[in-house]
């Protein structure tokens, strides 16, 4: 039974933390995308510097067949697992983007555990913030800032 | 008796006289050219490059030089006249140094590697579809693990569907915290077999395992890795390329400060390395080239 209480305690605390930030899903508001990235950039509590990714290799690392427009930050040196991803999806979209952006969770860890797991720590903590079709991911020693900043913007 | 009158020169008779001097001086024009074949063809089978042309030769992608001036007053500052013949490349040695290459020559390679790898592609320096690297690979796993699209394909299934014209290969440095020199080289060894047998036409290019800032490193990762292992690796991995007739590409020795260590202004943590070093990188490789006749 304690072992039950447990294991819904934790899957309770990583559903939060998944969607730890966001509003209303249903009633999106038009943001600009660019700029709403660089701001959840610079408030995200990132040890490393990110660099917007190409076109190219966002369409590498994502399935962007449910995506309208996006921004995507990675720390590019291989050496971190830092990320702030911003998708504006297809109009009912939003979730479709958002198990995305979860599969990229599970993804990075996998990658990381064996490589620098003092970054899985960060992907544990990772946030994905939704408004209706707007999905970010944070992805930080401190995403807090980052998903304050998305808060504000679609509020 | 002769008639009085301007004396008459037969024409039949002047005929007569033009006729062999016309055909002697053919003749002599047509043995003049047989001669001056000859003598060119004898000239070209007796030069050695023509009975056995270099193995290596430069690659017609190379970018246009100027072209070559005649001698003129030697000058102390003036910069060493590049050789007409590209450098003899010994198996088992560094490539050496060849004429610089556009970036388009990379158009038709795959770049095999990890986390480092990975940074070429990053940094938008080489398109996705030159790119197959996967962050945190080890050589011991790299046959197996299906780590590329989705986890459907290995890095080896991955480069070979692009068919690759040439492939670059740098991997290691994540093993080798944990295996021995010799037990790195020997997994190296069964993977490069593998990347020929299923790319027998590429060019091959093995990659010096790059060096690390050693102080940073330890701070981040712990202080399993050091330069004197690297350089040992290095040492065995340039003696397995040799062996297999493949080309030993010596990035590191582009990154070594005076200690043998890479300077802390390439890196961040000591291992991975910033943009400017990736462009330093790809330098490196343009400027030690071959291509196989």
């Amino acid at each position: 039974m304690k072992r039950f209480v447990s294991a819904m305690a934790l899957t309770l605390a990583l559903t939060l933390s998944l969607t730890g930030c966001g509003g209303d899903n249903s009633k999106p508001k038009a943001v600009d995308l660019p700029a709403l990235a660089e701001t959840m950039v610079s408030k995200g509590g990132f040890e490393n510097e990110l660099l917007k990714m190409s076109d190219q290799n966002v369409a590498d690392f994502y399935d962007l067949t449910q995506v309208d427009s996006y921004v995507v930050y990675l720390e590019p040196t291989g050496g971190s697992a830092e990320e702030m991803s911003l998708f504006q999806a297809k109009e009912g979209e939003g979730d479709t983007v958002k198990a995305l952006l979860e599969k990229r969770i599970a993804s990075q860890k996998e990658k990381f555990e064996n490589y620098v797991p003092g970054e899985i720590f960060k992907l544990e903590n990772a946030v994905i913030c939704q408004s209706g079709d707007l999905v970010a991911l944070v992805v930080s020693t401190d995403p807090s800032g980052a998903s304050s900043a998305f808060d504000e913007a679609v509020k | 008796m002769p008639k009085n009158g301007p004396v008459r020169v037969s024409r039949s008779n002047r005929d007569s006289f033009l006729l062999p001097l016309l055909i002697i001086l053919l003749g002599a024009a047509v043995l003049a050219a047989v001669l001056a074949l000859v003598w060119q063809r004898w000239q070209t089978v007796n030069d050695p490059d023509y009975l056995y042309p270099p193995l290596h030769t430069l690659s017609s992608s190379q970018e246009p030089s100027a072209p070559p001036e005649e001698p003129s007053q030697p000058q102390d500052s003036a910069p060493p006249e590049e050789s007409s013949q590209p450098p003899q490349v010994v198996f088992g040695q560094p490539l050496p140094e060849n004429t610089r290459v556009r970036t388009d020559y990379f158009n038709d390679a795959v770049f095999i590697g990890d986390s480092i790898t990975t940074g070429l592609q990053l940094y938008d320096l080489l398109p996705a579809e030159n790119v197959v690297a996967y962050t945190g690979i080890n050589l011991d796993v790299i046959l197996t693990k299906k780590v590329m699209n989705e986890n459907t394909q290995t890095i080896l299934e991955a480069a070979t569907e692009r068919h690759p014209k040439k492939i670059y290969i740098m991997l290691g440095a994540n093993g080798l915290a944990y295996l021995t020199s010799q037990q790195t080289v020997d997994y190296y060894s069964s993977f490069v077999d593998q990347v020929r047998r299923e790319n027998p036409d590429a060019l091959l290019y093995i990659q010096s395992i790059l060096p690390i800032q050693e102080e940073l490193f330890a701070k981040k990762y712990g202080g399993s890795l050091s330069n004197a292992k690297i350089d040992e690796c290095n040492a065995l991995l340039m003696k397995m390329a040799g062996e297999k007739q493949m080309y030993y590409l010596d990035v590191a020795s582009a990154f070594k400060d005076e200690t043998g260590g890479l300077p802390a202004e390439f890196t961040s943590d000591g291992l991975h390395f910033k943009s400017d070093s990736y462009t330093k990188w790809l330098d490196y490789l343009k400027t030690h080239t071959v291509t196989e006749d």
